[in-house]
């Protein structure tokens, strides 16, 4: 989780506020983001994905929650405020496959940004499928 | 300290906060229990107690939502002059609602 931090203390009595978000907030966001981008057919989980997307479904137990997707995506925090977001996409083969990554990697780090706050150190993307229309 | 009370009253904070809404367990509470007051973790220490919040965001974009419950949660524990040192707002998940949909799908 990211960690970010507002020091509301007055003369020493109100407390340290600080407040972080989930990996899942962060891919959540990825996701949307990517199937927004011209030329991605679809965000969809690698073999590592599964098996993240199972756990999650298994702690997600919130009353009337509808979770936002988040398979595809991946997310680290390699510090306390910024993060790495990895995501699996099929493509169209109507579009050249750098120019959509490259969108891509601007709309999701650029969506995670405004989203939670949060700096993205780096949007990685793993084209699993090229399909011709 | 009444944790219990202490307790429902920052669920109750957090629930007003558009765009934000605890992060209850589902199903049905057992025993009468507050189900609700399960998003909150309150742990005493020597210096203060630290208090956990848990919510789950309906919408977007975080930072303001999170400047908005910042002020009702310190009111809360201003309101009843409670030690506490240190309070953390956890994100824990967003509802597709967040997006626009209600069931959030990326196709």
């Amino acid at each position: 989780m990211d960690r970010g931090t507002s020091d509301a203390r007055d003369t020493g009595r109100a407390p340290l506020f600080e407040y972080v978000v989930s990996s899942s907030v962060v891919a959540a966001v990825a996701v949307h983001a990517a199937v927004a981008v011209p030329g991605v057919l679809r965000v969809e989980p690698g073999l590592t994905g599964l098996v993240g997307s199972v756990v999650r479904t298994a702690r997600q137990r919130i009353k009337g929650l509808e979770p936002a997707p988040t398979e595809g995506a991946r997310v680290e925090f390699v510090r306390a405020d910024t993060v790495r977001v990895e995501v699996d996409v099929v493509i169209s083969g109507q579009d050249q496959a750098t120019a959509v990554g490259h969108a891509l990697q601007r709309a999701v780090a650029g969506a995670v940004s405004e989203a939670t706050g949060l700096t993205v150190a780096e949007v990685g993307v793993s084209v699993l499928d090229i399909i011709w229309d | 300290m009444n944790t219990t009370e202490f307790a429902r009253d920052l669920v109750a904070a957090v629930a007003k906060i558009p765009g934000l809404r605890p992060a209850t367990q589902a199903g049905p509470s057992p025993l009468g229990w507050q189900w609700d007051a399960l998003a909150v973790d309150v742990i005493r220490g020597a210096g203060g107690g630290d208090v956990v919040i848990r919510a789950v965001a309906t919408r977007l974009p975080l930072p303001p939502i999170v400047r908005q419950a910042e002020q009702a949660l310190l009111a809360v524990v201003a309101a009843r002059r409670l030690p506490i040192a240190r309070m953390r707002l956890e994100i824990t998940e967003i509802d597709g609602a967040a997006f626009g949909t209600g069931k959030g799908s990326p196709e």
